[in-house]
Order: structure tokens, then C-alpha cells, then sequence
């Protein structure tokens, strides 16, 4: 069984759950349309009590896949990503990170998360039908069982399933993140152009300022464990990797429960006083820094803070694994 | 502007706006300069009006000065009432149907308050404990305060010390020390959303999320004032 978070667009096992296969089926018509899709359009998202728009431009011909994200609202910084690439350019301090997904050195778990314990923590419905930007929609709604995580409801358009309004639900119903197009066009194909980022403040092209060659990487240590997740969570990924501006590589843990997944970084602190320690939201994302045995420990995720704390509880490290 | 826009905009400050009309009056948002100003105005009334104006617009010498500087160059600020419907106040709809020419003596008048207050209060009783986020300082470091390795530092501007409820990472404060730490977890934040990329369950773009963050030069242009 291919869980949803690991391989490529892996399909959900369709299968009784909580009452409906063809629900399930939505969700995954959902995850393969935007991947497989080449649309272009504006959106606006509504987070912390702000409203911001941005372009999002995503493109598939059949071999890459790649995406544009631009801010429209305040300083034009934009994400650009080609397959597993991604550069981050933010323009007010003249700079461009560029990160590339590293697939060396990476121990997937194959979890087996049947769909009956999906169904234990959320519940899917169709609530209803709708338009946004101009297209035929219906609603789907994912409610978790308990406050151990957030809930969503998504406008998939009809025709395409592709997801045209999301929103995110915090413990007690409280909106957190809404995205929405207000405009979309899907089209056959889009031009590469339109993916290049934006000119640089000279006017002339971004140059990707800093490659980062593929270092030799460490393996992956596995003295360092989860154990005792919240429900619902279990270990889907091991890597070591170097992070951008990083002078040493990083353990990075991956815990998820079949829709939620939170990020474990696990580095070896050089010097006391680099220690970052507290906690820190932006939207949906809520983050943790703490210190365990001498290594900086960020915990970042799409859970409530709650969760996020447990989280960060479980990491352990075994020695002479 | 018509007058069938100016009821909508009340309405969606409200939120009262039916989700028919709701598409594209954001489109009109979104493309229309005169239309983002009065938005902006209706909420910086309706917010000092409720004591939660945004931490960006205190302390600071030139009051008019900070607060025109901020209409212009920060994103739209809603009043903090996404999903929970509150009543709608008559006061706040009288005041944004006026003419706003005075937005900024209007605030000024009322007073602006140092407290930022959280955007989901409901949340609150589930927090464990709300740490505000500290950093152990280098010595190198722009600090003023004496500190070493072991010692914890407490940004202390604002009175936002006083605020409960899990802080924004738009609404540390605004410091040298703040741009580090959005600079540091920034890259966290990168890394966690390259990898849950391949499953787009959650939103629309998770990249999305990277481009809005403010990030560290927001901050460090603050903290030159």
C-alpha cells in the first residue's frame, strides 16, 4: 500500500472509509490534478489577520514539473521550483537561496497506515457545492476527530478537480489560512517564459547566486528516534542533509498521520550561544525550538502548537543502533 | 467608485458577504488602488476602535509619519475576525461609511495601544505555555544588554511582553535579533515545505507560505528607525 506521502503522486487505496470510497477518490483526483496540471492565475490568501495576493503559475508538460509562486502585495519576493529546485528570491535584500531536495542519504518507512486508522482521526464529506473564480465547485470538508491537528475544507472544481479555495480550521473552528483564486485559467500548455523570475533591481536577470554543489553527505544516523508520537503520527522519513547556510548537516525526521506531516531538524549545536529556543507561528505553520543533549532540535509543522510540543517530546536518542 | 462596491467592502469587513458577490469584489481588491486604501482605512478605524492595532504602528516618534508609512507599505490589515462571526458592530459601520480623509487624527484621537492582541483567542486554552521566543545571544551579536552563553534575552520593545497567545512571526519585535531568527527558520520552513510537497492536501501552494512570510528584511528596516 503506497501511503500518501511518499512516492510520486502516490494514489490513495480507495476502500471503505467512513463511509465513502468515492470521497477518498476526490482527494486523490484533487493531489493529481495539481501536480499534472498546467494552469496560471491569482490568488489571494488570507492569514493572521492579513490579506495578501500572489500569481501562482504552475506548469507539467509530461517530463518537468515546474512552478512560479510571485507576492504581489508588498515587496515582489517569489518562489520559483523546478521538479525537486527550489529557488527563493527575495528581492529586498538581493537574495536568492536555492534548495535542492536531496535524495541521497534518505531512509523511507513504508508505513502501514490503513485506511481504518485514517478514519479514527478524520472524517471527509462532500458538505455542499459552490463557484469560485467563475467554476463549478463542490465542497469538501476533512474534520479531524480530535485536537491533535487541523481540519480543512477544499473547493475542488468539477471539472478538473483541481483545488481552487482552501481553507484551514484550527482547534475550535477558528479559520487560520484561506486561499483562493479569484482567477485561474488551466490551460494545454504554458509557455517557459513565464515560469523565469522577475528581473532583478538592476533590470537585469536573476543569476542563481549561490549553486550549492551536491556535497558528500553523511548517512543518516539512526540513533536519533521518535518514540511515544501523539496518535495517529507515525516515522515516514529519515534524511541527513545540509540546509542552506548551514555549517553542519542536519537529521531530518518526518512524522505525519496520512494528511498532516511535521518536519524534525536535528543539529549538532557548534557553539552555545547559537541556540535558537521558543516557539513561533506563521499561519498554519507552527514551529519549536528547543535543545536536547547538545543539538539544536526545530520542529516545524501544519499541527496545532499542542502537538507540535509532543512532538518535539519524542525525539530520542539510542546510541549503537 | 459605485456605491454597490461600497456596501460590499462594509459587508466583507463585516464579514457578511455572501460568497457570490465575494470573488469578485477580491478581484477588484486586488486591481483597484483606490479600493485597497479605503480597505485599508475601514479596518485601521474598526481595529483602533477595538485596541488591536498591530504593533508596527507604535512607538515611534513621527506617529502620522509611521502610520502613513505603514498603510503604504504593509500588506492589508483585516480586523481579526476570520470565521467567528461576531455581531456587527452599527458604531463601526457608521464610522467606515464616513468620509476618511482624517484616518489618520481619527486614530491618534482614540489611541493606540501596545498590546498586540492574538488572532485566535480560542486557542489559548489549549496552549501549554507561551514562551516568547528568546534567543541565546552571540557575542558579536547587536545587543545592548549585557549577555553571555547562558543567560536568556527577552525582547523587551513594545510591551509586547504583556501580549498571551501564541506570537506571530509578523509580530515579533523589531530587531536585529528578530531578523535572525526569522533568517534561521526560514530555512526550516523551506526544507519542511519542499517535502511535503508531493502531497498538496493542505493548500493550494504550500510555497505560498514562503513568499508572504515577511523574512529577515522587514525586520532589519524597523530596526533602523
Amino acid at each position: 500500500m503506497n501511503y500518501l506521502l511518499l512516492g510520486l503522486y502516490a494514489f490513495l487505496p480507495v476502500a471503505v472509509w467512513a463511509g465513502s470510497a468515492d470521497n477518498l477518490a476526490q482527494l486523490q483526483r484533487m493531489n493529481t490534478a495539481i501536480h499534472a496540471l498546467n494552469y496560471y492565475g491569482t490568488m489571494v490568501y488570507l492569514h493572521d489577520g492579513q490579506m495578501e495576493s500572489l500569481r501562482v503559475i504552475h506548469k507539467n508538460d509530461g517530463h518537468n514539473e515546474s512552478e512560479r509562486v510571485l507576492h504581489l502585495t508588498g515587496i515582489a519576493r517569489e518562489v520559483v521550483r523546478e521538479n525537486d529546485r527550489v529557488s527563493r528570491i527575495m528581492p529586498d535584500i538581493q537574495s536568492v537561496v536555492v534548495a535542492e531536495q536531496q535524495r541521497a542519504n534518505r531512509q523511507i518507512f513504508d508505513v502501514d497506515v490503513t485506511n481504518a486508522d485514517f478514519a479514527n482521526y478524520y472524517q471527509l464529506n462532500v458538505v455542499g457545492t459552490g463557484r469560485v473564480a467563475g467554476r463549478d465547485v463542490k465542497v469538501l470538508k476533512i474534520e479531524p476527530k480530535d485536537s491533535l491537528r487541523y481540519g480543512y475544507q477544499l473547493w475542488l472544481d468539477n471539472k478538473t478537480g483541481l483545488l481552487l479555495r482552501s481553507e484551514l480550521v484550527g482547534v475550535q473552528g477558528t479559520l487560520l489560512e484561506q486561499f483562493m483564486f479569484a482567477q485561474v485559467d488551466i490551460v494545454e500548455s504554458i509557455p517557459k517564459q513565464m515560469l523565469q523570475p522577475g528581473l532583478g533591481p538592476d533590470g537585469k536577470e536573476w543569476q542563481s547566486a549561490e549553486q550549492r554543489p551536491a556535497a558528500a553527505q553523511a548517512a543518516i544516523d539512526p540513533g536519533w528516534q521518535v518514540m511515544g508520537l501523539p496518535a495517529g503520527f507515525s516515522l515516514l522519513a529519515h534524511y541527513n542533509k545540509k540546509l542552506p547556510d548551514s555549517a553542519v548537516s542536519a537529521e531530518h525526521l518526518v512524522v505525519g498521520d496520512g494528511l498532516a506531516s511535521v518536519s524534525i531538524y536535528i543539529e549538532a549545536l557548534a557553539d552555545q550561544s547559537q541556540i535558537v529556543v521558543g516557539t513561533s507561528k506563521l499561519g498554519a505553520v507552527n514551529m519549536l525550538g528547543s535543545v536536547l543533549d547538545n543539538h539544536q532540535l526545530t520542529v516545524v509543522g501544519e499541527v496545532p502548537e499542542n502537538t507540535i510540543h509532543m512532538i518535539a517530546e519524542s525525539v530520542r536518542y539510542q546510541a549503537g543502533q | 467608485m459605485t456605491n454597490q462596491y461600497d456596501e460590499q467592502l462594509s459587508a466583507f469587513v463585516d464579514s457578511e458577504l455572501h460568497d457570490a458577490t465575494l470573488a469578485p469584489l477580491i478581484k477588484r481588491l486586488t486591481q483597484d488602488v483606490d479600493m485597497k486604501q479605503r480597505w485599508q482605512r475601514y479596518h485601521l478605524i474598526g481595529d483602533s476602535l477595538r485596541g488591536s492595532v498591530t504593533g508596527s504602528m507604535t512607538s515611534t516618534s513621527n506617529f502620522a509619519d509611521a502610520v502613513m508609512q505603514a498603510l503604504e507599505s504593509e500588506p492589508t490589515i483585516l480586523a481579526p475576525k476570520s470565521s467567528v462571526k461576531s455581531p456587527t458592530s452599527p458604531l463601526v459601520k457608521r464610522i467606515a461609511g464616513v468620509a476618511i480623509a482624517a484616518s489618520v487624527a481619527t486614530i491618534a484621537v482614540l489611541g493606540v495601544q501596545d498590546l498586540y492582541q492574538s488572532p485566535e483567542p480560542s486557542q489559548l486554552a489549549s496552549m501549554p505555555d507561551n514562551e516568547a521566543f528568546v534567543r541565546m545571544p552571540q557575542s558579536e551579536q547587536v545587543f545592548s544588554a549585557a549577555s553571555n552563553s547562558t543567560s536568556t534575552v527577552i525582547p523587551q520593545s513594545n510591551g509586547l511582553m504583556q501580549a498571551s497567545g501564541p506570537r506571530s512571526l509578523v509580530d515579533l519585535p523589531n530587531d536585529a535579533v528578530t531578523a535572525r531568527i526569522h533568517s534561521h527558520l526560514h530555512r526550516y520552513l523551506l526544507d519542511h515545505t519542499q517535502n511535503i510537497d508531493r502531497s498538496r492536501i493542505q493548500g493550494i501552494s504550500p510555497y505560498a507560505r514562503i513568499v508572504i512570510s515577511p523574512g529577515p528584511s522587514v525586520e532589519l528596516e524597523q530596526a533602523q528607525q
